[in-house]
């Protein structure tokens, strides 16, 4: 056999080395619970300096607006923050440059429409603010005040009234 | 003598991805989110996550223990593949990305001259022994 002729024959078994691969990788992702999910993910969360500007709402709003079902509220602050203190079904949402945590914590966004980002301040919220509007088509509001503002206002956020769960002290990080 | 070391260094390396390949179909998801971080290909992240693992896995046991006519094409699949790795880390590394590797899946050291380095002596090897597998002395 002449050499072209046997590059040929080896390419064409080296492709269906690789299609056969392949097509077991997706065979396995369609058998698993979460099924086959080929489209693009969202990317995470960053501190680049993305363009596109969210709103900004106050503490008193954001009580009114997060006691729906559809809004999710996100932390922003460091772990330790978080874990020494947070706005009640809060989900921890860090500002990372690399975007790996974030990228988890975004995951979590799922079916909600709205999103409330809060952070240590006004500026912290809407670092991530714009970065989740960037990369998403729900609605964004930061918090203006940050945490501090929140714990000042005394405001619980849980669909109905909930005094005692305005701020969650000392709940463990879910893993 | 010779002949020994070329069938180690190729059921090394055919271990080596079947290995890599394990780790990565362990967490996908962690997989193709490393992909996504390489700023590269984050369209086709999704289905390079999926498919890889897998690939990996064949063409490493293809290598290790497949017949002799399909050696040669299991070793240019990974000649192929370790290319593709090579320019990925060898750019992430040049644009100065803080990534992990995601080389044997999430748990993988970042990408450095090391990774590199390490990846252009996998191509030695495969080339190695895709050009004695190429001559029927494997």
């Amino acid at each position: 056999m002449r050499a072209a002729q046997r590059w040929t024959v080896t390419a064409g078994r080296a492709f269906v080395l690789g299609l056969t691969g392949a097509a077991l990788g997706l065979a396995i992702a369609a058998a698993r619970p979460g099924g086959l999910h080929l489209a693009p993910h969202p990317r995470a969360a960053s501190c680049e300096a993305p363009t596109v500007e969210p709103k900004r709402i106050t503490p008193a709003d954001a009580a009114k607006l997060c006691a729906d079902r559809e809004v999710l509220v996100a932390d922003a602050r460091s772990a330790s923050d978080f874990t020494a203190g947070h706005i009640a079904n809060a989900v921890h949402l860090p500002c990372d440059a690399a975007g790996d945590v974030a990228a988890q914590a975004l995951a979590k966004l799922g079916s909600h429409k709205k999103v409330i980002v809060y952070g240590t301040s006004t500026e912290d919220a809407l670092t991530v603010a714009r970065s989740i509007a960037q990369r998403s088509s729900i609605g964004v509001y930061a918090l203006e005040g940050g945490f501090a503002a929140w714990e000042q206002a005394g405001l619980a956020c849980a669909s109905g009234p909930c005094e005692s769960c305005a701020v969650n002290r000392s709940a463990p990080e879910s893993p | 003598m010779k002949r020994a070391g070329f069938v180690v260094l190729r059921v090394v390396l055919g271990a080596l991805f079947v290995y890599a390949g394990v780790l990565k179909l362990g967490d996908v998801a962690g997989f193709i989110e490393e992909i996504s971080n390489y700023r590269l290909l984050t369209t086709l992240a999704p289905f390079l996550g999926t498919v890889l693992p897998t690939v990996e896995i064949v063409v490493g046991l293809a290598l290790v223990a497949a017949p002799q006519t399909w050696r040669a094409p299991a070793a240019l699949l990974v000649l192929g593949l370790l290319v593709t790795f090579t320019i990925a880390v060898t750019s992430a590394w040049l644009r100065h990305i803080d990534v992990a590797c995601g080389c044997f899946g999430t748990g993988g050291g970042p990408v450095n001259a090391l990774t590199v380095l390490r990846d252009v002596l996998l191509l030695a090897c495969a080339a190695a022994v895709l050009a004695r597998e190429r001559r029927g002395e494997g």
